[in-house]
């Protein structure tokens, strides 16, 4: 086997050999980012994990719930859980309609997924204080969860707005070309619903 | 015919190295962020060297004598530990991985650059929380940190302690992400994830260990600072709260956190024992999945270190699956001893750290199985025997690795040799002050002698005098390093591009190299340890005539006869 050099490029051969390094770069670029969200989910989401994980060792505590009181009820929860779905089917839709360069129903759609996760989060708020401090360790328990979902909650809503004013602000910014800001904060505001579906399971429905 | 994408009959233009003041601010060239990770790791090391020296004073005595009180001395080994896990081991690895992997892989930089320098930008203030910290006190609860040591004992440093491991955990993340993403998504054309190189697969395996472990470090430090300073009672028995829950959320990080210190320290010995014995790595694919059969596994032991408080009928499993996991890395081994077996060794300085890696974490292996057992396990759990164990573990497999790895990887990135003498003379001193530090520790620990106590019985002083005399000599061994890489800097012999002729594509390109790594995508070599071979003798020559040759007299691998631009030599490397 021989190594040799390369014949030396005409001009319009650098080019387009620089185009397809562009085209390459970018599609390059996207990939990456794709795949790093994707990882940081799998990453991130073992928090909610460990913090699952505390919640059943600590069920073991004999001051878990001090007798007179009760878990909290799980009507309002499940009003915000159904709320979350919703704002995040608003916010997949509302991909769906910049993919397809829609951009009058993305914003539209977007607006919508907002404010229902602002409600979410209103709601969510509400239920730090479900629980009194003396009704045992439960109490500290489910504020840690619920206070430590809320914080992704708000942290990614912040990226909903910030898409929404860019939006707003620049009607064709997001288009079928150039959406990777909605869909990545589409992308976590999916892990917000899977951590809240793990942790309303875990808060409401197993006594 | 395949081509390399460089003319060859045109010797590139030397590269400037980047000044200090690049150094010194925020960078996105992950070249320059290595180095960065490099000496920040560094600075940290001597500080903790420095705090192992004070402990192993105070231990010249059985009584209390160097140290104020006890709470001085349980600060010194709290903050001994946590700083050269936390800020010299793991962010050293760090800066190889920065440094070597796009290269390895033929990439302009990382997948994503700025979030690469945000990862290094988070040590220096982590540093400065954990050793301000120090300074303001009563960091005493050890690296590992257990509840109520660290939540009714401590005093503010122990909070400091915390919200430092909260930054670094971040970094390792955001690192981890970086290199997975890379790695997987960055290889040139031509190498598949069997052509790459074995650092690449350890850091691989590495970052998976990070982005699933260190998360639940993140859980239990938020629960121990809302327990310090939220008024919470997770880890208090006295409220109702659980001190295991800790242990086990720490150690379900932790253990595989000695992974994240051991992996890719075999990265570093795979490509080194290869090159430097001119042979093809034993058992490629056996090395690459025994580290992901280790990073898995490394998930199913944590409970081994709390075999005095774990439930008995939990004992065996964990007994178990801690002795499985020496399984993969005894294959490693096996492969090692393959790889060099018969090979025309040179016995640079690299190559001696890397033997003795290999004999040095061989012990700590055994003594890790001798551990895995309970009954052994109850009669020396807090003695010495255990520092020693996980002593030979982490600098006889990570520290040795780092410094093989800083003798091979040197010239790349200064573009000059380390003095080999000085090397060996480091090497000698370190082998020697190592084991008589570290070796003895497992006589005074199978005798009794309690770890993390300033006073000890009478009977044991004897052994801690060659302890504390071996420790001082391990100590200065560390300043030859420091003054032969200071010296080699700027006066060392020229390297070249490929001083150890290796055939991985970090040294396909000048010394060091451009901000833009390459002028073109390169061409990797068909097997990156192919050694012995024709094809292999043409690449190799291909790139001393595209990128230039060491000086002649200094103490690379011979060129078999190969001139500056002359044409290729014969095979038969």
């Amino acid at each position: 086997m021989q190594y040799t050099t390369r014949k030396p490029l005409t001009a319009e051969e650098k080019r387009e050999r620089e185009r397809q390094r562009q085209e390459r770069e970018a599609a390059l670029r996207l990939k990456n980012n794709k795949l790093g969200v994707t990882i940081f989910q799998g990453s991130w989401i073992m928090v909610f994990v460990a913090l699952i994980i505390v919640n059943w060792q600590m069920r073991y505590s004999p001051e878990w719930l001090k007798p007179g009181y009760s878990t909290p009820d799980a009507t309002l929860p499940s009003v915000a859980t159904a709320l979350l779905l919703a704002s995040a089917w608003s916010a997949r839709s509302a991909l769906r309609a910049v993919k397809a360069d829609q951009v009058a129903q993305f914003l539209s759609q977007w607006r919508t997924a907002t404010v229902l996760g602002g409600a979410f989060f209103l709601i969510m708020l509400s239920q730090l204080f479900a629980l009194p401090p003396e009704a045992g360790q439960i109490t500290s328990v489910f504020r840690v969860m619920i206070g430590y979902h809320a914080a992704h909650a708000i942290a990614i809503a912040f990226m909903m707005v910030q898409v929404m004013r860019y939006a707003q602000a620049r009607p064709k910014h997001y288009n079928a070309n150039n959406h990777w800001a909605v869909e990545a904060t589409v992308r976590l505001w999916y892990f917000v619903v899977v951590a809240w579906i793990m942790f309303y399971v875990v808060l409401y429905w197993i006594p | 015919m395949a081509t390399i994408s460089v003319p060859l009959e045109q010797l590139q233009p030397k590269v400037k190295r980047p000044g200090l003041g690049q150094y010194l601010r925020w960078s996105v060239d992950h070249k320059i962020i290595g180095v960065q990770y490099a000496v920040t790791a560094l600075i940290f090391f001597l500080i903790g060297g420095a705090l192992a020296l004070g402990i192993r004073w105070e231990l010249f005595t059985p009584d209390l004598d160097f140290m104020a009180d006890g709470t001085a001395y349980n600060s010194l080994f709290s903050i001994h530990g946590t700083v050269m896990i936390f800020l010299w081991i793991i962010p050293m690895f760090g800066a190889f991985g920065n440094y070597l992997i796009p290269l390895q892989l033929g990439a302009k930089d990382m997948a994503f650059p700025w979030l690469n320098a945000l990862a290094f930008w988070l040590i220096p203030p982590a540093g400065i929380f954990l050793l301000g910290g120090y300074l303001v006190g009563q960091t005493e609860a050890g690296w590992t940190s257990y509840p109520p040591l660290s939540t009714l004992f401590s005093g503010d440093g122990q909070t400091m302690w915390a919200m430092s491991i909260h930054l670094l955990g971040i970094s390792s993340i955001l690192g981890a992400i970086n290199f997975i993403v890379t790695i997987l998504n960055m290889r040139p054309e031509g190498m598949s994830l069997w052509q790459m190189p074995l650092f690449c697969w350890a850091l691989l395996a590495t970052s998976f260990i990070v982005v699933m472990a260190t998360p639940f470090l993140a859980g239990a430090l938020t629960l121990l600072l809302l327990d310090r300073v939220g008024g919470t009672a997770f880890f208090d028995a006295n409220r109702g709260g659980d001190v295991l829950l800790w242990q086990n959320i720490f150690w379900f990080y932790s253990h595989p956190a000695v992974y994240i210190m051991v992996l890719p320290g075999m990265g570093v010995v795979s490509e080194i024992l290869s090159v430097h014995s001119r042979k093809p790595v034993f058992g490629y694919r056996m090395i690459a999945l025994s580290s992901m059969a280790i990073a898995l596994v490394g998930f199913m032991v944590w409970a081994h270190h709390m075999f005095t408080s774990l439930q008995p009928e939990l004992r065996i499993p964990f007994m178990i699956t801690t002795m499985i996991i020496a399984v993969p890395t005894g294959i490693k081994i096996f492969s090692w001893i393959g790889t060099i077996w018969g090979g025309k060794i040179r016995f640079t300085s690299a190559m001696l750290f890397a033997l003795g890696f290999l004999s040095m974490f061989v012990i700590g292996g055994i003594s890790g199985v001798m551990l895995a057992a309970v009954p052994f396990n109850y009669q020396v759990h807090d003695t010495y025997f255990v520092v020693s164990h996980f002593h030979f573990v982490l600098f006889g497999g990570s520290v040795f690795s780092i410094y093989a790895a800083i003798y091979h990887w040197f010239p790349k990135v200064s573009g000059r040799m380390l003095d080999e003498r000085l090397g060996r003379l480091h090497f000698a001193l370190t082998y020697i002050g190592f084991f008589f530090t570290f070796f003895p520790m497992h006589w005074v620990g199978m005798l009794g002698m309690p770890r993390r106590v300033a006073v000890y019985a009478p009977e044991f002083q004897s052994w801690n005098i060659v302890i504390g005399i071996a420790s001082f000599v391990l100590g200065f061994s560390t300043l030859i390093l420091l003054y032969n890489m200071a010296w080699s800097w700027s006066k060392g012999r020229v390297a070249g591009a490929n001083p150890w002729r290796a055939l991985t594509l970090e040294w396909a390109t000048t010394s060091p190299p451009p901000a833009w790594n390459f002028d073109e995508d390169p061409v990797p070599f068909e097997d990156p340890y192919g050694y012995g071979t024709e094809a292999a003798q043409a690449y190799l020559d291909a790139i001393d005539r595209a990128f230039g040759l060491p000086d002649a007299a200094s103490d690379a691998l011979p060129r078999t006869g190969s001139t500056p631009l002359s044409p290729a030599p014969a095979a038969g490397d």
